[in-house]
């Protein structure tokens, strides 16, 4: 008991007096998923629009796929991106293994399958009038599809905020593909593990409440959007 | 304009419209009338565009783009009511300034322009209703297609309507409804019955 209050004191120390460390790995981490999930958004939202709006042969399949990926474990999509970016992978050239970008790669994929589902989800269940009048209303595709991105914005805040909190707070991806090399790769998630490791148990502590108040601050968003709803 | 000949709508084995012949000139105000169930609806839809998979012969020379459909549970987007308003003028790459003059315009001959900036979804069911008039009737179509437009409005709003109707020249108007609608509202009527399936 003695043990973890030590360490709670020493980890507010650390968060308050600015440790170099633990805010890089919060700043790495943030970064890097913002990236990551931008990127999935811009792909995602339309490749989850087009699922739920166009009738294209073998859509149920596809979709099936794309729930399916949502529960691939981060360690997985991390040995696979490994493979792809080792030196004798097919993107080994590009020499990004052990960089922040191989994690944003990861995390991309990882994102992905989650942003679409939930796109197609909540594209799906607007009511049917939504594109009735837009288009009788004589509404080209693509303000169409921004008027279902708005009708369904609560869905799709959902599936962005909820892709954020799975990729910030991972440790497989970033562990496999970033080597949790200080100052360049760590992220919070490997840097918990990693000091914690080490017996720095105040130190991982620190991070582990860096990730509580992110994931805090994403189950806010999530409530504020529920009342929306309501 | 509109020609139809021995149409069937039909889904899953149950027919939901039929209609042995139908001619709808332009300039015609017509009144398609019938109990619930009818096909009254599927009849409109059809006209919007909204229903592709029948049978017979039908024929519509009005392009897309100068037809406007209104549901008779109308949606209304999420925004205030200008933004509703403007949403299909600003498809048609009406400036700004000039799209919310002519919805303004429009919200007024309905009698809504006070809510301009009130959220639609605040809104009773009349006033959904008007703004959507207003809305499908900002943009001048040369058809209008209503799904019992009058079903929710008060008689100063049917008054507005008829005043509406009257501001667009050359506009040909089919109107769904359960009911006869007041003399002087539509042309010419035509009754769909129920079919056996």
């Amino acid at each position: 008991m003695t043990l973890i209050w030590e360490s709670l004191q020493e980890a507010c120390r650390l968060v308050v007096s600015g440790d170099r460390i633990v805010y890089g790995a919060a700043l790495r981490s943030l970064w890097i998923s913002a990236l990551a999930v931008t990127i999935a958004a811009l792909v995602g939202l339309p490749v989850g629009t087009l699922l739920a709006r166009v009738r294209i042969p073998g859509r149920r399949w596809i979709v099936l796929l794309f729930r399916a990926g949502m529960a691939i474990p981060t360690v997985f999509i991390g040995l696979v991106c490994y493979a792809v970016f080792s030196r004798r992978g097919p993107l080994g050239p590009a020499e990004l293994l052990y960089t922040p970008w191989a994690i944003v790669v990861g995390e991309f994929v990882l994102a992905f399958p989650l942003i679409v589902s939930i796109a197609h989800g909540s594209i799906l269940s607007l009511d049917r009038r939504v594109a009735e009048t837009a288009w009788t209303l004589g509404v080209g595709p693509l303000r169409r599809w921004l008027t279902y991105l708005s009708e369904a914005r609560t869905g799709i805040l959902l599936a962005i905020v909820t892709a954020y909190a799975r990729c910030v707070t991972e440790l497989g991806i970033a562990m496999m593909v970033g080597g949790n090399m200080k100052g360049r790769t760590q992220t919070l998630a490997t840097a918990t593990a990693l000091e914690t490791g080490k017996g720095e148990f105040s130190r991982g502590i620190a991070m582990g409440l860096f990730l509580l108040l992110i994931a805090l601050f994403v189950t806010g968003v999530i409530v504020s959007l529920g009342r929306e709803e309501r | 304009m509109i020609h139809i000949r021995n149409l069937s709508v039909v889904r899953n084995a149950h027919v939901l419209c039929v209609v042995q012949e139908l001619d709808i000139e332009a300039g015609q105000n017509v009144a398609i009338l019938g109990g619930n169930g009818t096909g009254k609806t599927t009849l409109l839809r059809l006209m919007a565009g909204l229903e592709t998979d029948y049978q017979g012969e039908y024929r519509c020379s009005v392009r897309h783009k100068d037809r406007s459909y209104v549901h008779q549970s109308p949606y209304l987007f999420r925004g205030n009511v200008l933004f509703n308003t403007m949403y299909g003028l600003r498809a048609r790459y009406y400036s700004h300034a000039s799209a919310e003059s002519v919805a303004r315009d429009w919200l007024q001959t309905f009698g809504v322009e006070h809510l301009a900036d009130s959220p639609a979804s605040q809104l009773s069911g009349g006033e959904v209703q008007r703004v959507a008039l207003a809305r499908a009737m900002a943009l001048e179509p040369t058809l209008l297609l209503l799904d019992e437009p009058l079903s929710d409005m008060d008689s100063d709003g049917a008054a507005q309507f008829t005043t509406a109707l009257s501001r667009l020249d050359e506009l040909t108007v089919v109107i769904a409804s359960p009911i006869e609608l007041p003399e002087g509202f539509v042309d010419s009527s035509y009754h769909v019955e129920r079919e056996a399936s």
